[in-house]
């Protein structure tokens, strides 16, 4: 383990490696995991020494913050020349080129969306402020030196080769990238150049463009010109692609790109500032500028009501992502809603089930309750016939009795002929008898009988609406809706596997279609023999299967085995030498479907869960309001029914009473 | 007849070519691998030159700017057959080449050059910054066919600072011929050292794709005691 010294002559000890580079390496340092220690492989020269000790010096929290700032000298011995310096340790941040480039974002910064890259290009321009609050600059000012965090936090790495000033000492950068250096600086060489924060401006504007739009250069354009246009000579014309003077510099911007009118006009003068000639331009907009005019931006965007994952001005009449989506067949954001890659988990933050649950479960189902049978209550008193027609009655049963006291007078008399006389005296009753009576009789039978069909109809009613079906139904629909909730987090892990197992496939089924038969060298393939395989269309690896062969003339029977065999031998080689590369992943927009799908199915079953207790409780309340009324119905259909066996009472009892009796 | 009353047809639908630039905007670094696949390759190289394009991948991805700024293509000889068009090294599916024919090298230069030459094209269509392309030719015999136009197209080029030419020759390759094509000291591959070959190249192309278009980057001497090349 290596031993260094530092400034103070305090001995450090080394951890392990982290990376090496062309002049040094970067390891951890034992005990003080916050901080890494760079250690060139050279000593180092006595200008760049006294910078490194004079940027020890100055470290200030705010620069800290922002930037690997060397906090302290590292030396091999104590008093002895300096090797190395230490800083902050910058863990968890990924190169800004991974959050500007659409297919690294998807990967590296999945719930990226418009407003997170604003927000980053503010929080670039807040660092930028730090150093230049300082009065340092930081010169080469490129998307290697800058990382991003996943909560858009910005740091500036590299910082040994920031401007440095230094009581009344300058200490250059002597670095720089010429796609990232402004017009005037252009061609010149970067060895003691003396920069002002101006120059980082023009840099900072090329970073914020990027990030805002997908990682293209402001300078790369459409040259309308012959020849080649690179970007160093674009800028040194500036040749600004995107800006209204764009047309009269013969630049046209890419196709497929955001339209630069869709920001908002603060940002556009911003950018016109910043990359127009600089004579013209009057200074460009400082870092301060930016951060003041892109939060103001950041508040002002809004959400796409088609996709999620679009965001853009809320002054816009509609949505400029997706109309570039649509035009160009690219993505640039992925929807993933409350999910993070790394956690698919279903429960976001404002749902929890168990709360949700239990106020369900603390609805007490109403009691089983059997139809009530009232008693019909005391007081029924029979209706008593009408006066005439109590007479009609006494006049029937007078001629009842003189028509049957005349039969068995004649039957005494003549008693062979009783076959006679008993169908002449029914005769004479049906002539003689008056039929009020009987009809006033089977009136109050219908009556009767009304009341009992009125009795079944409320049983069914009962049994229809008194019970706690209703309840216990829905009861187990909501259970059966909480137990999918729970279980939707695994189906989703589980579909999600299946896409990537989809993405084998997928890669397998490419690799066996790069493998044509005609190519390839099989034992006993004649070309005669590829022909004939063309012809039923197959001609790659991918193509040839046991059934697909067996359609094929000369392949199908006993001679044509061998050479069958051959081609599925040669396919199964080939699908052994095939390596799945998951680094290729899922395709992001079939998961951010997926995703998708998964969360608009769980936010109903959360809407359903959550109007759980008012519903069950609404239809307990219902359920005990038709007890009530049913209730209310029984005792009324029980006096009726009373009512009406009291009133067919009055009559005497005939044969068909004695007979109902029974069976009531 | 005025050409304007010339039936023209039109493509139908959306063009959506650009969808590859719009998702990833970054500077690209073209290389274009043109691989003798002849009879006499057959065996041993052929199995070593598929291994070695297998390490070019790996490497490449190692390193996730290179993995989006290296694009590949591959022309194969033997016959003339453009195996892989450009793709990003993310994208890219080593392919699996087997020992055929002849050695028709300047036809498969010819095919190289005017597969860079669309490319640029389409770079330039949809504003693409890209860094000098790298043609890289791996042979293990002489052309059976006419080398002379290829190479003066590489010379031009070359001269041009259109691409850069590099040639490799295996075992049993002419070197007199492959001197009078490219303008750089071709290299002779030792043994076959095929992985090495694309470790380097891999190599290269990622320091070239961590540059700025337009600039020279240092290579590594492959032809050292250590390395996979001899002059």
């Amino acid at each position: 383990m290596t031993k260094l010294y530092n400034g103070a002559g305090h001995p450090l000890e080394l951890g392990s490696s982290l990376g090496r580079g062309g002049e040094g390496a970067v390891h951890e340092i034992a005990g003080r995991p916050g901080f890494v220690a760079k250690v060139y492989h050279q000593p180092l020269g006595a200008d760049k020494a006294l910078k490194l000790d004079s940027m020890a010096r100055q470290a200030h929290p705010s620069l800290l913050e922002i930037a690997a700032w060397p906090v302290d000298v590292l030396r091999l011995q104590p008093g002895g020349p300096t090797q190395g310096f230490v800083m902050p340790r910058v863990n968890g941040y990924r190169e800004i080129h991974s959050l500007y480039g659409p297919a690294h974002r998807k990967q590296a910064f999945p719930q990226a969306d418009w407003s997170f890259l604003v927000h980053a290009a503010r929080n670039l321009a807040s660092a930028f402020e730090a150093i230049h609050a300082r009065g340092h600059v930081i010169g080469d000012v490129n998307p290697g030196n800058v990382v991003v965090s996943s909560q858009a936090l910005v740091k500036l790495i590299d910082c040994d080769s920031f401007q440095i000033s230094a009581g009344g000492r300058l200490f250059p950068c002597d670095v720089g990238v010429p796609q990232f250096t402004a017009p005037e600086l252009q061609g010149q060489s970067f060895h003691g150049l003396r920069r002002s924060p101006d120059h980082d401006a023009f840099g900072l504007a090329l970073l914020c463009f990027h990030l805002l739009f997908m990682g293209r250069h402001p300078f790369a354009g459409r040259y309308q010109g012959k020849g080649d246009m690179p970007i160093e000579r674009a800028i040194r014309e500036c040749r600004f692609a995107f800006g209204r003077h764009a047309l009269t510099r013969q630049m046209e911007p890419p196709p497929h790109t955001l339209p630069f009118a869709v920001l908002p006009a603060t940002i556009i003068d911003l950018f016109e500032r910043a990359f127009a000639p600089p004579k013209l331009a009057q200074g460009r907009p400082s870092a301060r500028d930016w951060r003041r005019a892109l939060d103001q931006f950041g508040a002002e965007l809004r959400g796409c009501a088609r996709n999620g994952a679009h965001k853009y001005p809320r002054a816009l009449p509609e949505c400029p992502w997706c109309a570039l989506e649509q035009a160009s067949g690219a993505v640039f954001f992925v929807l993933l809603e409350r999910f993070s890659a790394d956690d698919p988990g279903i429960g976001p933050g404002s749902f929890d089930l168990e709360s949700v649950w239990n106020p369900i479960q603390a609805i007490a189902p109403p009691p089983d309750e059997a139809m009530p049978t009232p008693a019909p209550g005391a007081g029924v008193t029979p209706t008593p016939l009408p006066n005439g027609l109590r007479r009609i009655q006494r006049v029937n049963a007078l001629k009842a009795v003189a028509i049957g006291g005349a039969a068995l007078a004649a039957t005494l008399v003549r008693g062979r002929l009783v076959w006679l006389w008993l169908p002449l005296a029914a005769v004479a009753w049906s002539l003689l008898r008056d039929d009020a009576v009987r009809r006033e009789m089977q009136r109050r039978r219908l009556a009767l009988f009304a009341a009992r069909q009125e009795w079944v109809e409320l049983r069914a009613a009962w049994s229809q609406q008194a019970t706690g079906h209703a309840f216990a139904a829905r009861l187990q629909a909501l259970t059966a809706l909480r137990d999918r909730h729970r279980a939707l987090a695994a189906e989703l892990q589980r579909d999600a596997r299946r896409i990537e197992t989809d993405q084998r496939q997928i890669q397998l089924r490419a690799f066996l279609e790069s493998h044509f038969i005609d190519a390839a060298q099989i034992p006993g393939i004649l070309i005669t023999d590829q022909m004939a395989l063309a012809s039923y269309g197959i001609e790659t690896a991918a193509d040839i299967t046991a059934e697909a062969l067996k359609t094929v003339p000369g392949f199908g029977h006993r001679l044509g085995h061998q050479r069958a065999a051959a081609l599925l031998g040669w396919r199964q080689a080939l699908e052994q030498r095939f390596r799945y590369d998951p680094r290729q992943g899922a395709d992001p927009a079939a998961l951010a479907r997926l995703h998708r799908q998964y969360a608009q199915e769980r936010a109903r079953i959360e809407r359903e869960l959550l109007a759980g207790p008012n519903e069950l409780t609404k239809l307990k309340a219902e359920l005990l309001k038709q007890r009530a009324q049913l209730n209310i119905a029984l005792m009324h259909q029980a006096m009726r029914e009373a009512q009406a066996q009291a009133d067919l009472r009055v009559f005497p009892p005939g044969l068909d009473a004695l007979w109902r009796r029974r069976r009531g | 007849m005025n050409e304007l009353d010339l039936p023209q047809q039109t493509p139908f639908g959306a063009d959506f070519s650009g969808a590859e630039f719009a998702d990833n905007p970054e500077p690209r670094c073209p290389c274009v691998l043109l691989l003798d696949n002849s009879w006499s390759m057959n065996g041993p190289p052929i199995t070593e030159l598929n291994e070695g394009l297998a390490t070019f991948k790996e490497e490449l991805m190692a390193d996730s700017l290179a993995a989006k700024r290296v694009e590949i293509a591959i022309v194969s000889f033997g016959p003339v057959e453009v195996v892989a068009e450009f793709q990003t090294a993310e994208h890219f599916t080593p392919p699996h080449l087997s020992a055929r024919k002849d050695t028709p090298m300047g036809q498969a230069i010819a095919r190289g050059l005017e597969l860079l030459a669309q490319r640029k094209a389409l770079y330039r269509e949809h504003g693409i910054p890209f860094f000098r392309p790298w043609v890289f030719l791996i042979t293990d015999g002489s052309p059976t066919d006419d080398w002379q136009a290829a190479a003066l197209e590489v010379r031009k080029g070359e001269e041009g600072r259109a691409f850069a030419f590099f040639a490799v020759g295996v075992e049993g390759a002419n070197l007199d011929i492959l001197q009078r094509i490219s303008l750089r000291q071709p290299l002779r591959l030792k043994g076959l050292r095929f992985r090495e070959l694309f470790q380097w190249l891999s190599n290269s192309m990622r320091s070239v794709s961590r540059s700025v278009p337009g600039t020279e980057v240092p290579l590594s001497n492959p032809a050292t005691p250590d390395g996979w090349a001899s002059i």
